[in-house]
């Protein structure tokens, strides 16, 4: 799988001279990957992103049809993507608005699930902003309307369910030299790197093996 | 009204209906399936599922007629997945997290499905036994537009 986000070097890094790097300064990658968060944390705090938390949940329109309320929630959900478009690589922005489609087909639609929760999808998005992965995850659904986000290597996976409010339920399944780990939990997206990285998740967040950035 | 319930042997086998939301998809390659779907709703006080090896037949028989029973109850369309678990498997993982579930043969008068199944004395409130139910014990998957 290509690339997630549009990627954006730090303008305190690309202003610097060509043969600068903070490898020089005895910090390398570790101060990187800080900056980075910090770049991340930022961007949750901007006003598009921050505002997808504003979020409430839809109004119950009895007597609508299902094909109707489906119609509704996708526009809201869309609406929601392209807020925030500008954080999104186009061709991921594209896969996500038909895997929507796709999700809210009334064709398709299982009658024993709730409808998507705009909270849970705002959650979903402002994670993926967060997160910053290169490998971009299988969306499903709870039968409650979270958003479900799977990463996968190989057996190794991460699932995460998204609540409201930024809230995350997360499992996690791999191998270490044979022997079969789990580990589950629930946090806030912005602790996710950290209440999972004795499982060494990057593998299943990057793709190609690539570390963040 | 419910018939006679019967437990299910060891080295028999439970499917369970999965509906397009809860498939694990990269493009069009089916990867797996969310732990969430083992997951009870509110309402269920018991897992469904049907028995396999009520039917007669090969194995690919056997999930057509189950396809076919499962179909009788309610919408199966050609985009969702039947997932099969070995009964002993299931015991077992259930067991591993202190569950000592019952898998039974429930056939009722008003089910149009004589293969149905519940799984009782489950709960699903401990995400790893989803997660160990939908990536080992009950993680065999075969598309319904594939058993017509």
């Amino acid at each position: 799988m290509s690339e997630i986000l549009q990627h954006h070097r730090p303008r305190a890094i690309e202003a610097r001279s060509p043969g600068f790097h903070l490898d020089h300064l005895g910090v390398g990658k570790y101060a990187d990957s800080l900056q980075s968060r910090i770049k991340r944390m930022r961007l949750l705090q901007s006003a598009s992103v921050a505002e997808l938390r504003d979020v409430r949940h839809g109004a119950s329109h009895t007597g609508q049809s299902l094909a109707d309320r489906l119609s509704e929630r996708l526009v809201v959900l869309k609406a929601m993507c392209s807020k925030i478009a500008m954080h999104l690589h186009p061709e991921w922005r594209a896969e996500l608005f038909r895997k929507l489609d796709e999700m809210l087909n009334p064709e398709e639609w299982d009658d024993e699930f709730d409808l998507p929760s705009e909270k849970s999808f705002s959650t979903f998005l402002r994670m993926v902003i967060y997160l910053h992965p290169t490998r971009r995850p299988s969306i499903g659904l709870a039968h409650n309307g979270n958003f479900l986000a799977a990463w996968r290597d190989g057996e190794n996976r991460i699932v995460i369910e998204c609540l409201a409010n930024d809230q995350v339920r997360w499992i996690l399944s791999h191998t270490v030299e044979g022997d079969r780990e789990r580990g589950a939990g629930e946090t806030q997206i912005h602790r996710v790197p950290e209440v999972t990285s004795a499982y060494d998740p990057e593998s299943l967040f990057a793709n190609g093996h690539k570390i963040l950035a | 009204m419910q018939m006679a319930t019967k437990y299910l042997p060891d080295d028999d086998h439970v499917v369970r209906h999965i509906t397009p939301n809860s498939i694990e998809r990269d493009g069009d390659q089916i990867k797996g399936i969310f732990p969430q779907a083992f997951r009870l709703r509110e309402e269920e006080e018991y897992l469904s599922a049907s028995w396999l090896e009520f039917f007669d037949g090969t194995k690919h028989e056997r999930l057509k007629a189950t396809r076919a029973a499962m179909s009788a109850a309610r919408v199966v369309r050609p985009s969702h997945v039947l997932a099969v678990g070995n009964v002993s498997a299931v015991k077992d993982a259930c067991k591993e997290f202190g569950l000592k579930i019952r898998i039974c043969h429930e056939p009722a008068s008003d089910n149009p499905n004589p293969a149905y199944t519940a799984v009782r004395r489950f709960k699903s409130d401990n995400d790893q036994l989803l997660e160990l139910l939908s990536s080992e014990s009950w993680s065999e998957l075969f598309e319904a537009k594939n058993l017509i």
